[in-house]
């Protein structure tokens, strides 16, 4: 703790000294200090209304035009308390969001479920940030409303069509140590009927930066070997609107990666790789019909992964949606649908096609009877070939107890019921793939307490939630006569709390954005595997108990400073708690300049990460990078009407 | 006043010194070697390559997990697949998850002391190194050797080091996986799992002499006082075979209708050699794993008793100063194992939390 307070005095005090070599360089242009968002009116996603009594933390967009060049891995481990278990530098990253595991995040990509169905989890490093145009986290279990794996809670990426005349195109280009490149391309076009955006990236590093190995007799400073990657995709969308209510949008993402799979310490020769290319396509269409609002969706995803030269593993999967929402009076508002994914596959290690329906119906009810109080109830049953999953409510309710002209203090809970479906390889592994699984279980409550402080310039929130979460039926691969098979076995309680404090002040001269969160979490197993387990009762592997971190983005002038503080406690590496790696404090500094002429702007940026040079793992034996550096340009040529 | 008289009479007194010297070489009778120390090889998790080797120390019940990067201050590097003793000298056969850092680590049997490592050269390899024993100085190690496509191991050899400089002299090839290796009478025998053979080394040729042919998946092989070989193998029943090493022919066959039988190849012989413990899973969907017990004391398998039955049984091994039975559990591979030690009526003694995955122990005496 007191390790962690000296680190962020650090951080703050480089900052601040780069502040005032700042200041001297006055100059009178106020306000233009970024670039044009091409997102004109921030609102959430329609779907969270009935989120009522849940945390909701939207990232902030002049954060993800900053660090466009990251991956959405590396933005949301430092804007928000979830943890990364990261297999290396730009590998394999597996989430963990309240405690739980890698599967137990949805991760909804423009209404798609993008999480890999044969393994049931997302790789948060293969999406970079320059294409993620809204971000939406949702803290918490959300079976009901979000459906399959919703546990810990859900990410929601989505591009949204604005109808408001403008054209624009955009260059983006940072390189950095350890051969790093990352190039973005956008365009983006809409007039009141049409809107088009085409984005392209190609990201690249050599990765081979250097690092003490631990394992190793001796600590040898090595550097890292087999870890160089790269990918690109173009992410194309087009909307028309036939009228106001009345339109229809299509969204694809191609992405293509490859990328050798960094060695572990303890064996530097491997020289594994791995192909993955994912294809994702959704077409929308909404009208008004008897009032009410009426969307059609369907989806296509493919995802292709080939590890080595082994026969490759293929999953498609089709998705049809019907939903329809309507406001019966103002204080009450309802939305029901359907869904159906049909999914198949031909994946090597089931030795057969195997195909797959999930079924879900759905009905969301949003009640505010009076200004202050809101509440929603939310049902959810799902379908899966093979068995049923049991019906998932959740009930969410928020009290606005006091408001003024500056303060707004609410009070909010939630209960819900949530389940993950066995994903494929649990169901078709051969051998020990087991077809009798049913879906993990868990119900989960939340009570939070919000304020809002508020004058012209300035706005100040804090936000206190504790949750508690008790799961069942977690499925867990063990031994069986001469092979490993899945069973619905464990048992893990999740209890925690979270502080998240939010600064902004918008001055004549001076935008400071700051936030602060911190967040603790008890993930405890319930279960032993057996009588010689000495799991139970202990914090799951990879979950810290304590996860901090401060931000904030200074903008003078056409200058900006960005700094960020994220502390991760240690976190124990075993499921009996026998071993741990260490805590560690990540701090990052930038500094951009923006320049304007006319319809063109152009922005510089230099940024260092990890400045203290810190030596880390967040998955043990896989070295992670020191202090490196970027240096980014983007120029962007615009005309809009605002 | 009568160590006076022994300077002055030379005669007697040297004639006492000659008892004195007599005596000092006189021994108690029979004195039993005492294991000071198990070595317990922790095999680790596949893909982190973290396997360690533990110090358990029988008399003060104490163990001390992790000694080998507490000595040297780095991992063995990879996979501990097994420990072989050998003048002092541990030999720690260490796989790694692409066959490409395999080696064997040399290291002080008493403190783990590293010396040297023995990795493939320019002629001759190492690859999945498995289990060991020793002849004429020279360290044999059975290796499966490269996986084809489909993974098998059509290329598999017992590796030769020449101890009296730690270098690795030759393979010799031999039937597909080979796994368990003794010496007897100057004779090498491994049994070779997916060949279904033994194989006999000559170790002043290093060739292979005769291959004798066994019922499927011959695992590990133990030794009786009339130098027989005791094979566990398993053609989905359980078979223990004896081979008489005075003809090298199979003397006796004996199945086990254990009806959910399938072993691990995991065995181990009393001190007496007149009991073989063997392990062997139960059959899906049941997550028990059984150590077994047989009296071969007339060289005549009896029916196995059951000495124990227990979810994660994965590491088996006998002291051989004084028969207790060592159990490794490995209830899974993201977490510490345990260590139990019983007496040979299956009474347990005490419990150990060890590294990842117990696999096997060989026994160091004070």
């Amino acid at each position: 703790m007191q390790c962690f307070l000296f680190r962020c005095c650090v951080g703050v005090i480089i900052g601040g000294l780069l502040l005032c070599a700042d200041v001297w360089a006055q100059k009178n242009d106020s306000s233009s200090y970024t670039l044009e968002l091409s997102e004109v009116s921030i609102h959430a996603l329609p779907e969270m209304k009935y989120a009522v009594g849940t945390k909701l933390f939207r990232i902030d967009s002049a954060y993800q035009q900053w660090q466009g060049h990251q991956s959405l891995a590396q933005l949301l481990s430092t804007q928000t308390g979830i943890y990364f278990k990261e297999y290396g530098a730009g590998m394999l990253s597996s989430i963990s969001f309240r405690g739980t595991g890698a599967g137990h995040t949805a991760v909804l990509w423009n209404g798609l479920a993008i999480n890999y169905s044969n393994v049931g989890q997302f790789d948060f490093s293969q999406m970079p940030v320059s294409i993620a145009q809204n971000i939406d986290v949702q803290y918490g279990a959300a079976g009901a409303l979000v459906g399959n794996e919703a546990i810990g809670g859900s990410v929601h990426i989505y591009q949204k069509a604005s109808f408001l005349e403008q054209k624009q195109l955009s260059f983006r280009q940072t390189i950095g140590s350890f051969g790093q490149n990352n190039t973005a391309i956008q365009w983006q076009y809409a007039n009141q009927r049409w809107y088009g955006q085409t984005q392209t990236y190609w990201n690249s590093s050599q990765n081979n930066f250097p690092f003490a190995n631990t394992t190793q007799i001796g600590q040898p400073i090595q550097h890292q070997a087999n870890a160089q990657y790269h990918n690109y995709g173009i992410v194309q969308s087009i909307a028309y609107a036939f009228t106001e209510k009345r339109r229809i949008e299509s969204h694809i993402w191609y992405h293509f990666s490859h990328r050798h799979i960094q060695t572990p310490m303890t064996n530097l020769s491997l020289e594994d790789r791995q192909i993955d290319e994912n294809t994702r396509w959704t077409i929308k269409y909404e009208d008004q019909i008897a009032r009410g609002n009426l969307q059609l969706q369907v989806g296509y995803l493919r995802d292709y992964l080939q590890f080595n030269r082994f026969s490759p593993a293929r999953v498609q999967r089709f998705l049809g949606l019907v939903q329809y929402e309507k406001n019966i009076t103002p204080h009450w508002q309802f939305k029901i649908g359907g869904q159906n994914y049909w999914i198949q596959s031909d994946s090597p290690s089931y030795q057969r096609w195997i195909g797959e329906t999930r079924t879900d119906v759905y009905a969301f009810l949003f009640f505010q009877p009076s200004k202050r109080l809101k509440t929603s109830f939310n049902l959810r049953k799902v379908w899966v070939t093979g068995y049923e999953v049991p019906f998932t409510p959740a009930l969410g309710i928020a009290y606005q107890y006091w408001k003024n002209t500056k303060h707004e203090q609410t009070i909010q809970a939630s209960l819900g019921r949530s389940y993950r479906v066995p994903t494929l390889n649990d169901r078709y592994w051969l051998p020990g793939g087991n077809i009798d699984l049913l879906s993990e279980d868990s119900w989960s409550a939340e009570i939070g307490w919000l304020h809002t402080y508020k004058t012209s310039s300035f706005q100040f929130s804090t936000q206190i939630n504790a949750f508690r979460t008790m799961a069942k039926d977690w499925i867990v691969w063990l031994p069986t006569g001469s092979f490993w098979s899945p069973f619905n076995f464990n048992e893990v309680t999740i209890q925690g709390g979270e502080l998240a404090l939010q600064l902004n002040y918008k001055g004549k001269k001076i935008h400071w954005q700051g936030a602060f969160q911190m967040a603790y979490t008890q993930a405890t197993n319930q279960k032993a595997l057996n009588a010689f387990d000495n799991s139970a009762n202990k914090q799951l592997a990879y979950v810290p108990f304590y996860k901090m971190q401060g931000n904030y983005m200074l903008h003078y002038q056409t200058w900006s400073l960005l700094g960020e503080c994220v502390f991760t406690g240690f976190r124990y590496t075993t499921t009996d708690n026998s071993q741990f790696l260490p805590a560690y404090t990540l701090v990052n500094l930038g500094i951009g300049k923006t320049i304007r002429w006319a319809k063109h702007a152009f922005q510089m940026q230099a940024q260092v990460q990890n400045l203290l040079d810190e030596s880390y793992q967040t998955y043990q034996y896989y070295a992670m990078p020191g202090r490196n550096f970027q240096l980014s340009i983007q120029y962007q040529i615009f005309s809009s009407i605002q | 006043m009568q160590s006076f008289s022994l300077f002055k009479r030379p005669l007697s007194g040297f004639f006492i010194l000659v008892l004195l010297a007599f005596n000092a070489c006189k021994q108690p009778d029979n004195a039993p070697p005492i294991t000071g120390t198990v070595l317990v090889t922790n095999e680790g998790n596949f893909s982190q390559g973290n396997g360690e080797v533990s110090l358990l120390n029988p008399q003060t019940r104490e163990i001390a997990n992790a000694a080998y990067t507490a000595r040297n201050g780095g991992l063995p590097g990879g996979l501990v697949q097994s420990l072989t003793i050998h003048n002092g000298k541990a030999y720690i056969a260490v796989g790694s998850s692409n066959n490409t850092n395999d080696k064997i680590e040399i290291v002080e049997a008493n403190n783990l002391q590293k010396i040297t490592s023995v990795t493939s050269n320019a002629t001759s390899k190492i690859i999945i190194p498995r289990y060991a024993a020793v002849a004429n100085n020279k360290l044999y190690v059975s290796n499966w050797g490269n996986y084809d496509a489909s993974f098998n191991s059509p290329n598999s050899f017992i590796a030769v080091i020449d101890l009296s400089n730690n270098t690795l002299i030759k393979n010799i090839s031999v039937g597909s996986r080979p796994e368990g290796i003794v010496v007897v009478q100057d004779k090498i025998y491994v049994a070779n799992q997916k060949a279904n053979t033994v194989s006999i080394i000559n170790p002043s040729t290093d060739a292979v002499e005769t291959t004798i042919n066994t019922p499927k998946n011959p695992t590990q092989i133990v030794v009786d006082t009339e130098n027989n070989l005791w094979v566990m193998c398993n053609d989905g029943n359980g078979k223990l075979i004896k081979i008489d090493t005075k003809t090298n022919t199979l003397a006796i066959e004996q199945t086990y209708a254990l009806s959910t039988f399938s072993t691990n190849g995991k065995i181990g012989i009393s001190p007496d050699k007149k009991k073989i413990y063997f392990v062997a899973s139960e059959a899906f969907p049941s997550k028990k794993t059984n150590i077994y017990s047989v009296d071969i004391t007339n060289f005549i398998p009896a029916n196995p008793v059951l000495f124990l039955s227990a979810e994660s049984i994965y590491g088996l091994g006998i002291d051989p100063n004084d028969g207790s039975v060592y159990v490794g559990f490995a209830p899974s591979f993201s977490g510490a194992g345990t260590v139990k030690r019983y007496q040979a009526d299956a009474t347990e003694v005490s419990t150990h939390t060890a590294g990842i995955a117990p696999n096997g122990f060989a026994f160091l005496n004070q």
